[in-house]
């Protein structure tokens, strides 16, 4: 990948610190042919947030170590290059407030855990479907 | 002067004995936290193996049973409880069933079965867990005879376990639990009703809050508001209208109209205004907040003087956060009344525009 704006074809990160429910969505993602990064707190985000390569979409747990899903978030649409990802919360709180908050700073899609693996699946490849840097790639 | 003549003497003898005891003691003690340490290391490897080679395999039968799974040694069967508990707590849908399927083909739910009723606490408790995710019916009459163990853990995961596997059959009895176990966790109880339904709780919560005790009715009335059961509105009307009732129900009632009633039950809350336990006239005026109108405002402003502190305060609350509530309002009230009364009211008009901008 390059320093065009352009992102890694088929690219997610993953900022999750549970290591089960890490295991297993790298295991989803990846047999659907996305390289993963995994970040399992804020800090490390963040890092990757600064460094990495535009991702197809990024997968955001809400409940994280030293920073929060919606801090990150807020942290990704402030960075222009990232203002267009597509954006996928995972939260265990469906609470409406908390939904329409992350919608407000600018969350894509969110899904409440425990999940439909399957379902998980087909939005996420959705969003990469609709995130412009996979059309510029494409 | 030499060895010989030192141990001569009865003390240094005695002292040296003494040393090379200590000194022996010291390095077996030492040898047995190396061995256990590698022990421990040897055990955590091999877990973290058994999780490398099993998580794909859950996570593969979620499209298809693998047809020919490796074999479990005896000494991993715990590491698989644990993986496939937490496998299936993080996923739910017809996916869970697609794992149950490759969980009952290794032979796993006669083990479940073994390990509940002969493993140590721990394992017994994932066992119970893993029996309910499972949805085994075999296990059903040990889950219920759990049920009253004296250990709060393991009975509500009986209870949680019964109505993953028969919901329908297990919630009559669960729900009079719900009502005497004031061991359970309120929040395990709730996540446990909330997961079972609405549907299927609403009517044995019911039957048991209608002719328990005070205490009881009051915790079930708890769990009935904490689950959204709206079938509970009448129930709780009903009870309001008995005499002599306990402070405590009246509470839980008050709570549950407000939370699940809409503005029709507000004259039967505006009853308790001038309740004369302090905690009930709390209750009704945080209900007020949550459902009154403009018509109790006046009402409201004279609970600003009650005797209670924390009547006042949630009342200034309850009137800042009211929806017709302005900041020159809530400020022309502030001048009409007492110095007791602005006081609690201060706070909550200093901050009446950041909360309005914030709220959703």
């Amino acid at each position: 990948m390059d320093e065009t704006g352009k992102n890694d074809q088929r690219s997610i990160l993953l900022i999750e610190d549970s290591d089960d429910c890490a295991r297993m969505l790298k295991f989803l993602f990846t047999r659907q042919g996305y390289t993963i990064f995994h970040a399992i707190d804020g800090i490390e985000a963040q890092t990757m947030i600064d460094t990495i390569n535009q991702p197809s979409v990024v997968i955001l747990d809400m409940m994280l170590p030293y920073a929060n899903g919606l801090q990150l978030l807020a942290n990704i649409r402030n960075k222009p290059s990232w203002s267009n990802i597509p954006v996928m919360l995972l939260t265990s709180d469906g609470t409406t407030g908390t939904i329409v908050k992350a919608f407000e700073l600018g969350a894509n899609d969110y899904v409440v855990k425990p999940y439909k693996p399957m379902e998980l699946v087909v939005r996420i490849k959705r969003l990469a479907a609709s995130s412009p840097g996979t059309r510029a790639n494409a | 002067m030499t060895l010989h003549s030192i141990l001569s003497d009865p003390l240094a003898r005695l002292a040296a004995i003494l040393g090379i005891v200590f000194f022996s003691f010291s390095v077996i003690l030492l040898g047995v936290v190396v061995l256990m340490r590698l022990w421990r290391l040897a055990r955590d490897r091999r877990k973290r193996q058994f999780i490398d080679l099993w998580s794909p395999i859950f996570y593969e039968s979620m499209a298809e049973t693998p047809k020919t799974p490796p074999g479990i040694l005896a000494s991993d069967w715990i590491t698989f409880m644990q993986l496939y508990n937490s496998i299936q707590e993080s996923i739910v849908g017809e996916t869970k069933e697609k794992v149950n399927v490759l969980a009952r083909h290794v032979g796993f739910d006669r083990v479940a079965l073994k390990l509940m009723r002969q493993g140590r606490l721990s394992h017994r408790l994932t066992a119970i867990i893993a029996l309910g995710n499972l949805c085994e019916h075999s296990a059903k009459n040990d889950l219920q005879e759990f049920l009253l163990d004296k250990s709060p853990y393991v009975s509500l995961l009986a209870a949680r376990a019964l109505l993953r596997i028969d919901s329908q059959s297990a919630m009559a009895r669960i729900a009079v639990l719900c009502g005497s176990r004031e061991d359970w966790s309120s929040v395990g109880v709730i996540e446990m009703l909330n997961e079972a339904g609405t549907d299927t709780v609403a009517d044995p919560l019911s039957m048991v809050a209608a002719h328990a005790s005070p205490d009881e009715a009051a915790r079930v009335l708890g769990f009935l508001e904490a689950a959204k059961c709206t079938i509970a509105v009448p129930l709780a009307r009903d009870i309001l209208g008995r005499q002599g009732l306990d402070d405590r129900l009246t509470i839980a009632c008050i709570r549950l109209l407000a939370e699940l009633a809409g503005p029709e039950e507000l004259p039967v809350i505006r009853g308790y205004l001038q309740h004369h336990n302090w905690c009930v006239r709390l209750h009704a005026v945080k209900a007020l907040g949550r459902l009154g109108s403009v018509d109790d405002e006046a009402d409201m402003i004279s609970l600003l003087d009650d005797e209670n502190w924390w009547v006042r305060f949630r009342t200034a609350e309850a009137l800042a956060n009211f929806s017709f509530m302005t900041m020159a309002r809530l400020l022309d009230i502030k001048t009409r009344v007492s110095t007791k009364a602005q006081e609690v009211l201060t706070p909550f008009a200093a901050t009446h525009p950041f909360r309005s901008k914030v709220s959703m």
